[in-house]
């Protein structure tokens, strides 16, 4: 077998994980978070919420399946790194394109085998958020020391996946606030006969009707403690009219702020497919898919503005909130497409049910 | 949604003996059921046949009763006890059908009794096929293509419809019993027949072979309010066509995709929905390796095998939930103690590899048939944890206990490729083996990968492994090879062997935590596996520490009562206030769950797996004498590293074992024992045979369950017995003894150095000669005098004494010509502690593990010398699984069969006995059938009072010539059957004709399949007709005939007032 080089992985407060060259070779430098399931990285590089992170995997064994293009969840790879303890490389899969190596090489993303997952995780669980540098080249480990200790420079918001071309036969128009969306929201708007149209955050609220669309989804995305001015703005009008609205992750963040909530950061983020949310209205609890470590403070929710529909069943941060009576609703987590075990309505047949309301209301008027 | 009100009191029923396709897995799931519900503060009343069970201990249950587990029993429990529900899906497929059948008879309604946890409707949907269909179809999930029938012909119509090959599966039965793969007409003549006649509903699935798709499997557990969590996925590398009990699995899937995941995932929640489960559910999907389509081959709406094995995998204590689950609570109320901070709603995460790995019964029935199918052969299994693949299989692999320490079995070495592909195409249980062989040749993966279907992925790792052990056979062993051959798991062991070159610093393992969570939250878990990390999770436990092991894997000769007996010891250390740590590498068993002992570390229990324990954990003592031959065989080890093994020492147990040191013991003690020698060659046994004079008993030393044991009655059978026992290379010389044909009888003693206590001695109703596992014993004996009795407590104290045993000892006498000789002394638990323990009210391995910690006898408040007789007799009766193992001799002999036992326990003895024998699963065929008998010529004189007995009873005699002859001289009337090949109709037409009720079958002339004897006993089998093959048996059982008592007069019995 032949020898391969070795790599690092240097965390801010000092602690250091040997392992070896995964992808391209240098430094790669994030916020280091873990994620508790799965095998195949792919799907979550290219996850725009994942944007200038090292992203770690507790699974043992990754890319078993190889990568399968119609999988990316956007144009790009989005996260900075990544770090697994045992990478495929040979994969066996029908749908396998490409194993795993040699996609992050073609992307140039830097990553690292070998790593004991499951210490960095009980590391990063005990001492919180932590930036970390994976190098696979020779670099000043010092000076790597020093960079983490920095506060980041801030990231320029990711492109979202680009929107499935419309058919005309669509019942609902959605226009989505791009905060970063990842392909799978895009394709569950699309199995509910969604048209797409993508905006920028940016833009004014005025501008955005024009598009007269039946309803506006805040998409997932990067997380930020402190959204821009303009896209707050947006929320802020957004949340005046009457447009059924749902904010999913970064979104959800976006609009809670804009109603007045403050965020803070988990002790432990929360990414992984198996998150318990319950119902405060004691209904039931059911298992979604999250990746966020910040969320919103639910001691800074005006019960007068925002109702908290569910909180995490883990630690019981909030997890969704419900604005104008239940017309806008924000939800932590990605939405399903059809109803769970429990028979609960998804947060995405609610807004189509409040853009079908809607639609009634305006051909009464 | 909490607890329900209306629950007070609840029926829990057991799944019965352990036999192959139904083990250990329901002890554990009864166990924590049991826990839970009083823990709950119900009142909790245990219905199980099986006495070696730790659910069926006093404290588990308010009301226990260890009676035959029939309609009729539960029905007159139910009138009796008035329980207000029954929590049916703890007990196995056993423990189900008979909830249906309380169901369906209307029992349950009349006495206002409901189900827990499911009902009626979803268990029919679940296992009813065509309902099952049905239900699938409306959900829109997908099934393979399919029909159920009732008769011959319209399994030929619907085969030829859908298309050969077929497979073919009897409508609940457990296990597969019954079924198989027919690809021609002429097959599924044999193999339809044989699935109805076995299925409870006569019914046979006929549906379309998808073998050679990927196997995958979906634990899932639901609550009353919707909320449906899956636990984790589970990958056969077996494809379809190999049953999953007979599959190597790994937890979780590694060859799927997300997109697959996810799809296979969200079908298992539709299902587990569309079946209103309120529990634990377990679902068996067919997925096409190079496409989207899948099938659902099997759900089972209750905690099976797997769940038992997802349990140990995740953490997750899924027969605990689905209890409380069943009971009222709702996923996200039930605590996840593991983390004190999550819920049951939380899916497990795992960031690890686990594998199971099936131990056969192969090595003990040679001539068995080894092919794997749809039917199940495994009779226990092993779990391995790791951080890799490769680790968890080479772990895995040292925990079945087969000889081998890694993927290398020497009988392979000299077979040809051809000899290899065709055992390749049989689907033997060396299947893994045969493919590592055939890679270490250089067969390409691709070429293997067609003939197996098993995935490349696995096949490429397997691969990884052979070409790790050439390096080290060809490359100098530097550090970085070393390093990696330890992460492969590799044993210093192996690694010296392959590379020729001492290791000079050993490696130590390091370990981690199983937390449910992936490390995502802090955990306390005491539940640890090994790796080659540097960060370690485990920290020394402070306090006075004790080892124990459990026993391995599940085999014939140590089953389930060693587990009962290392838990038990456990318990009673905590009590004398020692911390524990417990080594066990069985998924099935109440051992291995994490709340058992304060750690519990899941390894193979080899020297080198158990050194790193005891240097992690600083241990200095540990108890052996608990764990089954496993452990023994550890003893010495421990004693080398310095380890201090309390209680029997090592070198005592060596003296019991070591032939001449163990006469010159006897010697010495004054205790006469049959005459033997000792020899290597069959040369050599042939004339010590002829010294002694026949019949002679041959077996290897160190055996277990009298494995290789025979007995000869000339020179013939010892060339053959000796052929079979020299297949594998002997370390130690070969036992030729006198064959003494007397009462056999049983004792097991607690001893503290000085005195003994014997709780009870057990009689064999066979004579010896049938293996100790395989008879009937009885308690209070019977027909052994008073004199007698105290001469084997006299020779049991000498022998505790002289062997300096602290702890358990267990000896075997027979008395012959009223002289009491000793043929065998183990100086540790045995099989008959739990049912002693029940039925004497002694608590066997607690006050042995008190000995063993220095208390004395005298102070236990059980007196010394032999315990006082109960009141109550208890009859243990073997149970076998002969249906499922095609071409085994149900001949009983000297070697042990069965793979696990009944109680029959009543004030009268008969009474017990037919208790006994109805647990067993013998049908009462009351006349109007016909009794075939056949036996050897020196049982012939003895068959005559016994033939007219059953005369009498009303049935007709059918004998072959010779055995007719004797009969019809002695005024018995019997009709004469042709013998095989003597034309038709013959014997086997005879049996066929379905006229025959019972069969007598004495003749012991080897165990070639091809023996008509043989062949008889085996039609037998597959009739389901109860074949007796010890004329002690049969009169025992026409005593119970005679009897005339039906089961609903029987005494019912709560051991708990014993």
């Amino acid at each position: 077998m032949q020898e391969r080089d070795s790599a690092y992985l240097f965390l801010e407060d000092g602690r250091r994980f040997e392992g070896v060259a995964l992808g391209k070779k240098g430094v790669a430098v994030g916020e280091v978070v873990f994620h508790t399931f799965g095998s195949n990285p792919h799907q979550l590089l290219t996850t725009p919420a994942f944007c200038g992170q090292l992203l770690a995997f507790t699974t043992p064994l990754v890319g078993n399946c190889g990568v399968n293009f119609s999988d990316l969840q956007s144009e790009s790879v989005q996260a900075a790194g990544l770090i697994v303890r045992e990478c495929c490389q040979i994969p066996s899969n029908f749908r396998n394109e490409m194993p795993l190596p040699d996609f992050l090489l073609e992307n140039h993303v830097v990553g690292i085998e070998g790593v004991d997952t499951r210490a960095l995780t009980k590391h990063l669980r005990t001492h919180g958020s932590l930036r970390g540098a994976i190098v696979s080249s020779p670099a000043d480990a010092s000076q790597l020391l020093n960079e983490l200790r920095r506060p980041a420079a801030p990231l320029s918001r990711p492109a979202g996946a680009t929107p499935p071309p419309p058919t005309g036969n669509e019942k609902y128009h959605v226009v989505v606030v791009d905060l970063g969306c990842c392909k799978a929201l895009l394709d569950h708007l699309r199995q509910l006969s969604c048209r797409i149209t993508m905006v920028s955050p940016e833009i004014p609220a005025q501008e955005l009707l024009t598009l007269s669309p039946d309803g506006v989804l805040f998409s997932d995305g990067p997380e930020t403690l402190t959204p821009s001015p303009t896209s707050l703005v947006l929320a802020k009008d957004l949340l005046q009219s009457d447009l059924p609205l749902l904010g999913v992750d970064a979104g959800h963040q976006l609009l809670a702020v804009a109603a007045g909530c403050s965020l803070i950061p988990l002790p432990v983020g929360h990414r992984g497919p198996n998150q318990p949310v319950t119902a405060l209205d004691g209904s039931s609890t059911f298992t979604t898919s999250q990746y966020h470590g910040l969320v919103v403070d639910g001691s800074t929710v005006d019960p007068g503005r925002v109702r908290i529909l569910c909180v995490s069943r883990n630690d019981g941060s909030v997890e969704a909130l419900s604005y104008r009576d239940g017309q806008a609703l924000s939800i932590q987590y990605l939405p399903g497409v059809v109803p769970d075990s429990t028979g609960r309505l998804t947060e995405l047949e609610q807004f189509c049910s409040a853009m079908d309301q809607r639609k009634e209301a305006v051909r009464h008027a | 949604m909490p607890k329900r009100e209306d629950i007070q009191k609840v029926l829990v029923i057991g799944s019965g003996p352990i036999v192959i396709g139904q083990a250990a897995e329901f002890d554990y799931a009864g166990t924590q059921a049991c826990k839970a519900l009083r823990e709950e503060g119900f009142e909790v009343v245990l219905v199980n046949s099986n006495p070696a069970t730790i659910m069926t201990d006093k404290h588990m249950a308010d009301r226990i009763y260890v009676e035959p587990l029939t309609v009729e029993i539960l029905s007159r429990i139910i009138e009796l006890e008035h329980p207000d529900s029954i929590l049916p899906t703890l007990g196995g497929q056993t423990g189900l059908n008979l909830a249906m059948e309380l169901a369906e008879s209307g029992v349950l309604e009349k006495n206002g009794v409901r189900l827990l946890g499911c009902n009626v409707d979803s268990i029919r949907k679940a296992e009813d096929r065509e309902a099952f269909r049905r239900t699938m179809m409306e959900i829109g999930e997908p099934i393979v293509p399919s029909g159920v029938v009732e008769n011959l012909e319209d399994a030929h119509a619907l085969a030829k419809e859908i298309g050969y090959p077929v497979i073919v599966r009897p409508a609940y039965t457990l296990g597969g019993t019954g079924g198989g793969i027919a690809a021609t007409p002429e097959e599924l003549d044999e193999i339809a027949q044989n699935g109805l006649r076995l299925s409870r509903v006569g019914q046979v699935l006929i549906e379309r072979c998808i073998a050679g798709w990927k196997e995958i499997e979906f634990e899932a557990m639901r609550d009353a309010s919707g909320c449906a969590i899956t636990i984790c996925s589970m990958e056969n590398v077996d494809p379809v066509g190999i049953h999953t009990g007979d599959s190597i699995v790994v937890a979780p899937a590694q060859t799927l995709g997300e997109a697959e995941l996810s799809m296979l995932h969200s079908a298992t929640l539709k299902i587990i929905t569309a079946l209103g489960i309120e529990g634990g559910c377990n679902i068996q999907f067919a997925l096409n390796p190079d496409s989207f389509e899948y099938a659902l081959i099997e759900v089972n709406p209750r905690l099976s095998r797997s769940s038992a094995l997802a349990s140990k995998a995740t953490g997750f204590p899924i027969a605990k939930v689905a209890t409380r689950v069943a009971v009222g609570y709702r996923l996200d109320e039930i605590l996840n103690t593991v983390t004190g901070t999550t819920y049951a709603c939380n899916e497990p995460a795992i960031d690890y590899v686990v594998l199971k790995f099936p131990k056969w019964p192969f090595d003990k029935f040679v001539h068995a048939e080894r092919r794997l199918g749809t039917q199940m052969k495994a009779t226990g299994e092993v779990m391995s944890i790791a951080v890799s693949f490769e680790a968890a299989l080479m772990k895995a692999v040292r925990s079945a206990e087969i000889g081998c320490n890694r993927l290398w079995l020497k009988e392979l070495d000299s077979l040809d490729e051809e000899a290899l592909f065709q055992i390749l195409a049989d689907c033997d249980d060396r299947r893994i083996f045969v493919v590592a062989e055939l890679l270490r040749r250089n067969v390409t993966v691709d070429a293997l990968y067609d003939l197996t279907r098993i995935d490349r992925w696995f096949l490429r790792k397997l691969q990884g492994l052979i070409e790790l052990e050439r390096e080290l056979a060809e490359q100098p062993l530097d550090d970085a090879l070393y390093t990696r051959a330890k992460t492969f798991s590799f044993p210093d062991r192996v690694i010296e062997e392959l590379s020729g070159a001492k290791v000079e610093r050993s490696r130590r393992a390091s370990f981690k935590m199983v937390d449910t969570c992936a490390a995502e939250f802090d955990a306390v878990t005491p539940y640890y596996y090994s790796t080659w990390d540097e960060d370690c999770e485990v920290a020394p436990i402070q306090g006075e520490k004790i080892l124990v092991f459990g026993s391995g894997p599940i085999r014939i000769g140590q089953g389930i009562e060693f587990d009962y007996c290392s838990v038990h010891c456990v318990w009673a250390a905590k009590q004398c206030g020692y911390d524990t740590i417990i080594v066990n590498n069985n998924p099935e068993t109440v051992s291995t769950d994490f709340d058992t002992a304060d750690r519990l570390y899941f390894e193979p229990l080899t020297p080198e797996d158990v050194r790193d324990i005891v240097k992690a954990e600083g241990v200095t003592k540990a108890i052996v004498q608990f764990g089954g031959q496993t452990a023994i065989k550890l003893a010495g080890y421990l004693a080398d590293m310095g380890v201090e093994i309390l209680g029997t020492s090592a070198d005592s147990i060596d003296a019991a074992e070591d032939r001449e040191r163990f006469d010159a013991l006897l010697t010495k003690c004054g205790i006469p024992r049959p005459a033997g020698d000792t020899v290597f060659t069959a040369k050599q046994a042939a004339e010590a045979a002829a010294r002694l004079g026949y019949p002679v008993l041959v077996r290897p030393s160190y055996v277990l369950g009298g494995q290789g044991m025979a007995i000869a009655f000339n020179e013939e059978d010892v060339t053959e017995y000796m052929e079979i026992v020299n297949r594998n290379l002997q370390e130690h010389p070969i036992l030729i003894d006198k064959y003494l044909q007397g009462k056999e009888v049983e004792v097991d003693a607690i001893c503290d150095g000085e005195d003994i206590l014997i709780p009870g001695i057990m009689e064999h109703i066979e004579r010896a000669g049938v293996h100790s596992g395989d008879s009937i014993s009885v308690y209070p004996t019977r027909t052994i005098s008073g004199r007698t009795k105290l001469t084997m407590v006299k020779y049991t104290a000498a022998i505790a004494k002289e062997l300096q045993v602290k702890g358990l000892v267990n000896i075997q006498f027979v008395v012959y010509n009223d002289e009491v000789y000793i043929i065998e002394v183990n100086p540790r638990s045995s099989r008959t502690v739990p049912y002693i323990s029940k039925v004497t009210g002694v608590p066997m391995v607690e006050l042995a593990t008190r000995c063993v910690l220095g208390e004395k006898l005298k102070d236990l408040g059980y007196g010394t010398g032999l315990f006082p007789e109960g009141q109550y007799h208890a009859v243990k009766v073997p149970v076998f699984s002969f249906e499922k193992l095609h071409d085994l001799d149900t001949q009983l002999g000297p070697e042990m069969k069965s793979t696990g036992e009944v109680l029959g326990l009543a004030s009268d003895y008969r009474q017990a006995l037919l208790k006994g024998v109805l647990a067993a699963g013998y049908r009462n065929r009351q006349g109007n059938c016909g009794v075939l008998l056949t036996v050897r010529d020196a049982d012939k004189q003895e068959l005559i009072p016994i033939a007219d007995r059953i005369a009498a009873l009303g049935y007709d005699l059918y004998a072959t010539a010779g055995t007719a002859k004797v009969l019809n001289s002695n005024m018995i009337a019997t009709n004469v059957v042709r013998k095989i090949g003597e034309g038709t109709p013959n014997i086997i037409d005879l049996l066929d004709s379905g006229c025959i009720g019972y069969v007598v079958s004495t003749d012991t002339k080897g165990r070639i399949p091809s023996l008509d004897s043989v062949k008889i006993r085996r039609k037998a089998v597959e009739r389901s007709i109860p074949c007796f093959t010890s004329l002690d048996t049969a009169e025992a059982f026409v005593g119970c005939l005679e009897l005339a008592i039906v089961e609903k007069d029987l005494e019912l019995v709560d051991i708990t007032k014993l």
